[in-house]
């Protein structure tokens, strides 16, 4: 029942929140010309104008590109976190990390396009530099949140290191990776999108470029739905990984 | 069994432990009653090898110890049973019969029976501090180190538990921190009295020789006159 709740949950509140959204997106588009502002309605109507051959191409550069990125920073986020963590140096790691973040995407994008080129090098280093450091920043956060009575009893019957880590680190982190790994999916493809947008010849940023361009609102809002969908899919995929393999470590509720 | 000699635990300015000195005999069960703040669990955590940063010594005959936390402790996502079979994991002894058995006893008599299987978040805070004593106990420590073990559990518990440690432990011994009066007969022979907020000089009462309450309730008087004063 446990691993339902915990898969179910989540699962239920994404399906509300995008309900809201779509209904929200409905309300304005009310209020709205179509060519600025079309409903959801309008969109899927001209749907096929823009899946077409190309698109699935497209789709899965940004896939690729996403994931390569998500994967590189999910690892290098929390071992630097839990290193910033160990070696006591977290709160300094935090501000260097928190500096970061404040670099804007655009010009981190235009940096790295003149380091690596058009192509997909530009938006997967694009995800390292953004997302690497808040999951860094949640993963050591995540540790100092831990029970520290938790660690008293299990040192006071002659636990060791590896005692610490297998039976109280790593069950503490399960719930903070679980985020990280929702808020770093969501985040990794919508930094792709800037990355491509700003530095590549194809992926959905690249067609978000190309439809701006040409003030084609329908398919910038297209574009927004699938990434919309693929945030969603994402998320529940998250969700049910952590409720089949960690569902005993998740706090219940 | 244990001796502490001229211990001493500052934090920052603050002197909270100052040349303390005491000894336990094996069998012999200590209470330290001393006012909020003293520095008793404090004490409890450098007993337990869990705060190096002290001057002074202190020697224990045994590396069989236990100690029970004011916080349960359990692992939140292992059942009352893993929790108190957790030791046993840790220290990689088999759970032979005779432990069983002893498991089996403590369960029945805790009215923990039944919740084997469950978490701790499906639990009460008074079970859940049953579970902590139950795992403290079950490993037949040489010596207990308890800082308030009892708060969040009924007198009539309470005092089953104690006659049960009491038969079947006759030789632990034990230093018990407590601020409840009904607690200290029931479990120690003697009582270690800080007046002031801090662990030093300390006045050793003998419950056995006291023969019933009188000076110890005179003397725990004092304190709280004391410590009242220090308010004012």
């Amino acid at each position: 029942m446990k691993v339902f709740r915990i898969f179910f949950t989540p699962l239920r509140n994404s399906l509300a929140a995008f309900s809201l959204f779509v209904f929200l997106w409905t309300a304005l588009s009310l209020f709205f010309e179509s060519y600025i502002l079309p409903s959801p309605l309008e969109v899927l109507r001209d749907r096929a104008e823009f899946w077409d051959s190309a698109f699935p191409s497209h789709l899965k550069a940004t896939l690729g590109r996403a994931g390569a990125g998500f994967f590189l920073s999910f690892l290098l986020g929390t071992v630097i976190g839990i290193l910033s963590y160990l070696l006591r140096i977290h709160v300094c790691m935090e501000t260097v990390m928190a500096l970061f973040q404040v670099v804007p995407g655009l010009i981190l994008g235009i940096v790295f396009l003149l380091v690596f080129g058009v192509g997909s090098a530009a938006p997967a280093a694009l995800i390292v530099f953004l997302t690497a450091p808040l999951i860094a920043i949640n993963t050591a956060g995540g540790l100092l949140k831990r029970n520290r009575f938790l660690e008293e009893m299990i040192r006071s019957f002659n636990g060791t290191a590896f005692h610490l880590v297998r039976d109280l680190w790593v069950p503490a982190l399960v719930p903070t990776l679980r985020a990280n790994a929702a808020s770093g999916a969501a985040m990794a493809l919508k930094i792709v999108l800037l990355g491509e947008y700003i530095a590549s010849e194809n992926g959905i940023g690249r067609l978000l470029n190309e439809a701006g361009v040409y003030f084609n609102m329908a398919a910038v809002f297209f574009y927004l739905l699938v990434i919309l969908l693929l945030i969603l899919f994402f998320q529940i995929a998250v969700s049910g990984v952590f409720a089949l393999c960690f569902e005993k470590y998740l706090y219940p509720g | 069994m244990l001796e502490v000699r001229n211990l001493t635990k500052r934090f920052g300015n603050r002197t909270v432990i100052e040349d303390l000195c005491f000894s336990i005999r094996r069998g012999e069960r200590l209470c330290l009653f001393a006012p909020s703040g003293a520095g008793k669990t404090t004490l409890i955590r450098i007993l337990t090898g869990l705060d190096r940063r002290f001057t002074g010594m202190f020697h224990l005959d045994t590396d069989r110890k236990a100690t029970l936390f004011q916080e349960p402790g359990l692992l939140w996502y292992k059942t009352v049973e893993e929790n108190i079979l957790y030791p046993f994991a840790v220290r990689r002894v088999s759970v032979d019969r005779a432990v069983r058995n002893r498991y089996a006893e403590w369960m029945e008599m805790t009215g923990l029976k039944g919740f084997e299987n469950h978490y701790p978040h499906e639990i009460s805070g008074g079970m859940k501090h049953k579970a902590a004593i139950v795992r403290g106990f079950l490993p037949e420590p040489d010596l207990i180190l308890m800082d308030e073990p009892f708060k969040s559990i009924d007198v009539i518990a309470k005092w089953r538990i104690i006659e049960h440690v009491k038969r079947e432990y006759p030789d632990l011994s034990g230093i018990l921190v407590t601020h409840n009066l009904d607690e200290i007969p029931l479990i120690s022979q003697t009582v270690l009295l800080f007046p002031e907020r801090r662990l030093a000089e300390g006045r050793t009462i003998s419950i056995a020789e006291d023969t019933g309450f009188g000076n110890l309730s005179r003397a725990i008087h004092d304190v709280v006159r004391n410590t009242i004063r220090d308010f004012d």
